[in-house]
């Protein structure tokens, strides 16, 4: 695999094929923890433990890659990457921001189309994760479970029949799994229903994270919503009650846009061309205000006023407009003043058509 | 806009539920007071750092009973109190060391105390009834936290499997 590709570009193979409900859901996410029988987790690992947690991570690539059907894996030292390919990384969600920093014991396995992301000892000696577009948590976790499996093959987890598999944090036992959807919700927003409904989730057990940015709105409107517990529940329970509460979102989603569009549609087409205008135009753009942009003409396509526009080309911008990605692209590093003007140049071109 | 229920200042963007002991708390926060609590990290994608989260589980928890406070887990060296310190612990075995403790902490978090997912293929019953029988006698030493003989066993298990992978 090119790493170079994979950095190159703005999109992600998963991001590339359209899932179900994109027009509220950005993406499905499950993240397996996993751990090696007899070597103590990262937080308390020494020198030796690193080469018997690296020889297993060499046998889970040979595994992968063997496997058919299950694409190309490479193996990357953290400490082999420059900084601005570890901030990529992390922008494009195949990372952590921890683990960037993790020279000493960190690694990525790195499946080339990003579906695939595995952190090796982060906070525990493996993390799976596995990214689609839309929502298809429990095909997500399908293939998440196909990656463990064929890991299960070539190294020994550690378990317990009690509490399964075991993790350095005990908020993560269990399963090991944690599923999230990213939902883009601007009508909520607009119509005053976004606290409201967000909190009612909140209330069912689940965790809302807003993506926030300065001032009193969630930046760009989008929302991640994840299970909070790992234990006790089967994987497919666990999936399919976060599928559940997404649905409901979506649906609510939906109702405040048809509010929208037959309530108050000149107010809507205003706003939502106005963004538009400005983003095809601006010669100054900081990341913070791409973003609320984003979300106005994002919601114009998924309303049919704006056309031509794939909303999987509009979400390129959410990794473009990043600075890590702005700089690595220059080849440099840029003062945020210089960025922002990178940033306006580089969004014109993908808008024009 | 709802207002964060920390420093009453700020708009909450973070919803935090937590059920302890059957008895549900929610709190909604802004980002920093979320983060200055140790939530932000949590419900990142990738879930770092949630050290604080448990932490506040085991505040107030006074170690009771005639049981004495374990001190260290003996294979990673890892201190109950780096445990209540930091949230994490530093290996399997704290598991067991630790285990009446964090089987309340476990029902703080979860609200179960069991597994019932996924199994990984080396404990899945083999058919080779000595290597099962080693096994579900693995399982009995660690609950009576009998390390010594578990160490035992997790050797003999292991040469078994050993054996029968070369033939
Ligand atoms: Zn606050
Ligand atoms: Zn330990």
């Amino acid at each position: 695999m090119d790493l170079d590709t994979v950095l190159n570009r703005p999109w992600s193979g998963w991001s590339k094929d359209d899932g179900p409900d994109t027009d509220v859901v950005l993406s499905s996410r499950i993240r397996l923890a996993r751990n090696l029988e007899g070597v103590p987790f990262p937080v308390a690992m020494k020198g030796e433990h690193l080469t018997a947690v690296m020889a297993a991570a060499e046998r889970v690539v040979e595994s992968l890659n063997s496997g058919a059907g299950l694409g190309r894996y490479s193996l990357i030292a953290i400490k082999d990457l420059r900084q601005l390919d570890r901030a990529v990384l992390v922008e494009k969600h195949l990372m952590s921001p921890q683990h960037a920093s993790n020279e000493k014991y960190g690694a990525l396995i790195l499946r080339e189309d990003e579906c695939v992301s595995i952190m090796v000892n982060e906070e525990d000696h493996f993390r799976i994760q596995t990214l689609s577009s839309g929502l298809q948590l429990p095909e997500t976790l399908r293939l998440a479970n196909v990656v463990d499996d064929a890991m299960d093959r070539v190294v020994r987890y550690a378990f317990s029949p009690q509490i399964g598999y075991l993790t350095c944090c005990p908020t993560n036992v269990g399963t090991g799994l944690r599923g999230s959807v990213m939902v883009h919700v601007p009508a909520l927003a607009l119509t005053g229903q976004a606290g409201s409904v967000l909190s009612a989730v909140g209330k069912l057990g689940l965790v809302v994270r807003g993506l926030y940015g300065e001032g009193s709105e969630a930046a760009g409107n989008v929302f991640q919503i994840s299970n909070q517990v790992s234990l006790g529940q089967t994987e497919g329970d666990i999936v399919a009650n976060l599928s559940g509460i997404a649905r409901r979102i979506i649906d609510q989603e939906r109702d405040a846009r048809a509010r929208l569009i037959n309530g108050i549609r000149m107010q809507l087409e205003d706003r939502v061309f106005r963004a538009f205008g400005v983003m095809k135009n601006a010669r100054i753009m900081s990341s913070a205000e791409a973003l609320r942009l984003w979300s106005d003409i994002r919601l114009g396509i998924c309303a049919g006023l704006i056309m031509g526009i794939p909303l999987a080309k509009l979400d390129e911008l959410l990794v473009m407009s990043r600075p890590g990605y702005i700089q690595r692209t220059a080849g440099r590093e840029m003062e945020p003043s210089e960025r922002d003007i990178t940033r306006a140049n580089m969004i014109r071109k993908l808008l024009e058509v | 806009m709802m207002l964060c229920n920390r420093c009453g200042k700020n708009p909450a963007s973070v919803h935090v539920q937590t059920i302890i002991n059957g008895v549900k708390t929610e709190y909604d926060l802004c980002d920093a007071c979320a983060h200055e609590e140790g939530y932000i990290s949590m419900f990142h994608p990738f879930t770092s750092g949630a050290g604080n989260f448990v932490s506040a589980f085991l505040e107030g928890m006074p170690w009771t009973g005639t049981v004495s406070k374990p001190e260290q887990c003996p294979v990673c060296g890892w201190s109950y109190d780096e445990f209540a310190r930091t949230g994490f612990v530093g290996c399997q075995s704290c598991y067991e060391k630790f285990g009446k403790r964090m089987e309340g902490v476990l029902r703080r978090i979860h609200g179960a105390t069991r597994h019932v997912g996924k199994t990984p293929g080396w404990r899945k019953p083999t058919g080779d009834t000595k290597l099962d029988a080693l096994k579900a006698e693995l399982e009995e030493a660690i609950r009576k936290e009998e390390y010594e003989r578990a160490a035992v066993l997790r050797d003999q298990i292991k040469e078994l499997e050993k054996k029968s992978l070369s033939h």
